[in-house]
């Protein structure tokens, strides 16, 4: 079995001190971090933030959109503070070939009013906002710190983080690595053993500044409305997808791909995002706007089965670190399972601690709230949906059948007669040389893997 | 021996457009800039040499406290919020000036980094003291300031700088990292806020108004066409032109000269 990617650390082992120097360690800011410290300091308890980068959210890169609805937990009426952009009244769902798009389009105002639903914001607002709850509520950040690797007792147990500050040890009664994808902590406390590699895709964007009034009128949104674009088959045929969402006054632009095939086919992913924004469903979206920022990261896209160990004694792994963004082809939901993950942990520390027990048994109850929420039940009911998304099909044949029977749908060849609609399919998966078997069962995992 | 390290906080900034030319401002990336760290690096070093309390300065919001308690955490003695809006670099020198004397007394090394306009210019001159700016090098040495300056053509001057002295510095130095104990012991700290009463300008400057040239009656010119008549009254295609060479001895003649002319024709009939 290939390594998981990484340093081949080893944790040192120190002699346990009688006192630790605090309760928890969290390492990293982003989400899940900071939904984990927020729940640690709220139950009383002494929690160190570390954060490699010099501000929260500083290294963070998503697509943009964030569901705030489990935010109901943690801040009342959440959406009266969190610095959003806009909110997402307008879903669309795009199927493209070089030449065609067929859209799906959905709008409702029901998501442009409390509870709402999605909303563009920049990580470094939000992970700031979120990051400054957690300080408000008692947490000490640390910024411009590198948690460089685990301390361990001689029983094995996680015991602190070693940081790349002089004297940079922090010992600490439970460890929550909320790192990010390729999480160095989590596997270098062995959570990874056992588990496929490679899972992860590369996400690349760039912002693009546009005036405000640009933006309402090309996407049809008015005040603070926004829209969601979400693309198959804007990226050559290579395993993924593509988005484009509108904040205030800029939109991002981007595809989450997979990195073996750009290398196997030698593409670059710039230049698959200059590709999409060429394509004449998109260039109109987006002529004009002034590049304001590139950004690349890795997506933990694998899902369910490619999950680590999420406890063990001293130490728990939440949000992208475990694996837990939703990137199932219509979905791309990291931000929300990070949150939901990062407080599960966080409570379940503040459990583990009250009950005097950070063994892996004191903190099985995170296992158990993670499995009996949306964060391991939507993985679970979607564990199929990344394989059928990113499979060949999907990929490279369903977008030119479905753009094609649109054509041949709405194509008016008179004289001739228009074709029915069986005749058209068989037609064209005729033309793509898909087998009506191979659609059929595709269509049967869809039903089963969504229903 | 009071050594102050001045961070400049990144305010807003306007950006343009290098297509279209048109201007919007965008917010600075919150901490201090490369030459705020050397700076801050290099007063450290002075304090440790001279034996001398170092603070750490910067004029800015709340936000800006954050820079300042990871200069507490790296090792300055103390750290000074400045709660003040200054328009120009003289009223940030005197701000500076203002507050450090008011919490800390008079310093006598203010070193900042190369990014921070004409601050350390006017500061020295308010002060009366030595300046030595855009330093590559800033050491003790038997106790005596030593900086190394870039000259023309590749070449380098060595200063002994007297004290006081205001000095400003080039990113070269990277600043020391604070251990981990410092910088969990520094997000306690409370940063002091000072808002100085900064004293009065030097030069004041009115309200801003659009000339206005007082109306004149003139004759109307002799002349059957229209085009005659506004080329006898602006004198455009006379032979002589309009253009008069002065060769005044100095700037007073100069302006004497301006003023009188202006007031010939009518121009400051307003002011007379
Ligand atoms: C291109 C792209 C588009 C995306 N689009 C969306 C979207 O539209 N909606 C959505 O919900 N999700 C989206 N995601 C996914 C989402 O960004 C992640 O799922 C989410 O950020 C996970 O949060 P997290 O807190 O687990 O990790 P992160 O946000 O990655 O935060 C990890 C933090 O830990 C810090 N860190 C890492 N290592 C260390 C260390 N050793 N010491 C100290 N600090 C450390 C990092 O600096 C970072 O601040 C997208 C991702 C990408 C790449």
């Amino acid at each position: 079995m290939a390594e998981h990617a990484g340093p081949g650390t080893r944790s040192a082992v120190v002699d346990t001190p009688p006192q630790r120097e605090v309760d928890v360690v969290v390492v990293g800011a982003g989400p899940a971090g900071s939904a984990a410290a927020l729940e640690v300091a709220r139950a009383g308890h002494s929690v160190v933030l570390l954060e490699r980068g010099p501000f929260p959210g500083s290294k963070n890169v998503y697509g943009g959109v964030v569901y705030g609805r489990v935010l109901d937990e943690l801040v009342p009426r959440w959406w009266e503070q969190m610095p959003v952009q806009r909110w997402v009244t307008r879903r669309s769902t795009m199927i493209m070939t070089p030449t065609q798009a067929l859209t799906v389009d959905f709008r409702t105002q029901a998501w442009g009013g409390p509870p709402y639903n999605g909303a563009t914001a920049h990580r470094c607002d939000l992970d700031g906002w979120l990051a400054g709850l957690a300080t408000e509520a008692g947490a000490t950040l640390v910024p411009s710190t590198v948690a460089t690797g685990l301390l361990r007792d001689a029983s094995g147990a996680v015991v602190g983080v070693r940081t790349d500050r002089p004297d940079g040890d922090l010992t600490a009664k439970v460890v929550i690595a909320c790192d990010g994808v390729n999480s160095f902590l989590a596997k270098e406390a062995g959570m990874f053993v056992g588990k496929p590699t490679g899972h992860v895709t590369l996400g690349v964007k760039e912002t693009l500044r546009l005036p405000r009034n640009v933006i309402d009128e090309r996407f049809g949104v008015t005040g603070q409305h926004g829209v969601d674009i979400e693309i198959l088959g804007c990226t050559r045929g290579i395993p993924g997808g593509g988005f484009l969402y509108t904040n205030l006054d800029s939109v991002s632009v981007g595809v989450v791909v997979d990195p073996h095939g750009l290398a196997a086919k030698k593409v670059r992913p710039e230049e698959l995002v200059a590709e999409l924004k060429r394509h004449p469903a998109i260039e109109p979206l987006v002529r004009g706007g002034e590049l304001l920022e590139y950004s690349a990261h890795l997506i933990p896209e694998g899902g369910y089965d490619t999950m680590p160990e999420l406890v063990t004694d001293g130490f728990l792994v939440a949000g992208d670190a475990a694996a837990m963004c939703l990137a199932a082809g219509i979905w791309l939901e990291g931000v929300n399972f990070a949150i939901g993950a990062g407080m599960y942990a966080g409570r379940a520390a503040a459990d583990a601690l009250a009950a005097k027990d950070t063994s892996k048994s004191g903190l099985a109850s995170y296992q158990r709230m993670v499995d009996e929420s949306f964060v391991l039940g939507d993985h679970r009911k979607l564990r199929r949906v990344p394989g059928l998304v990113l499979g060949q099909r999907m990929q490279q044949e369903y977008p030119a059948v479905l753009c094609d029977l649109a054509q041949g749908l709405f194509q008016v060849d008179n004289p001739r007669p228009k074709p029915g609609l069986l005749k058209l399919i068989r037609r064209v998966l005729k033309w793509h040389g898909v087998k009506t078997r191979d659609v059929l069962s595709d269509a049967l995992t869809g039903v089963r893997s969504f229903g | 021996m009071l050594v102050v390290a001045a961070l400049t906080w990144p305010g807003p900034r306007t950006v343009v457009d290098q297509l279209t030319g048109s201007t919007r401002t965008e917010e600075g990336r919150p901490g201090a800039s490369a030459a705020g760290l050397a700076a801050l690096e290099h007063a450290l070093r002075i304090g440790e040499s001279l034996g001398g309390k170092v603070v750490a300065v910067t004029i800015g919001p709340s936000a800006a406290e954050e820079m300042l308690r990871e200069a507490v955490a790296a090792g300055a003695g103390g750290a000074l919020r400045v709660d003040a809006d200054p328009t120009d670099d003289e009223a940030v020198a005197r701000a500076l000036l203002a507050a450090v004397a008011e919490r800390h007394g008079t310093p006598d090394v203010v070193v900042f980094g190369d990014d921070s306009g004409d601050v350390p210019g006017f500061l020295a001159a308010i002060t009366d003291t030595a300046q030595a700016l855009g330093l590559l090098e800033l050491t003790v040495e038997q106790g005596v300031l030593n900086g190394l300056r870039r000259l023309d053509k590749g070449r380098r001057e060595r200063l002994a700088i007297p004290m006081p002295a205001v000095c400003s510095v080039e990113p070269v130095l990277r600043p020391r990292r604070a251990g981990l104990p410092a910088m969990l012991a520094a997000r306690n700290t409370t940063i002091p806020v000072v808002k100085p009463v900064v004293p009065g300008w030097t030069v004041r400057a009115g309200t801003i108004r659009a000339y206005r040239p007082r109306a004149r009656i003139l004759p109307i010119p002799a002349a059957d066409q229209a085009r005659d008549r506004i080329v006898a009254l602006t004198n455009a295609v006379s032979a002589g032109g309009s253009a008069t060479v002065v060769t005044p001895p100095d700037a007073a003649a100069a302006a004497d000269l301006l003023l009188d002319y202006l007031s010939r024709h009518g121009y400051l009939g307003d002011t007379t």
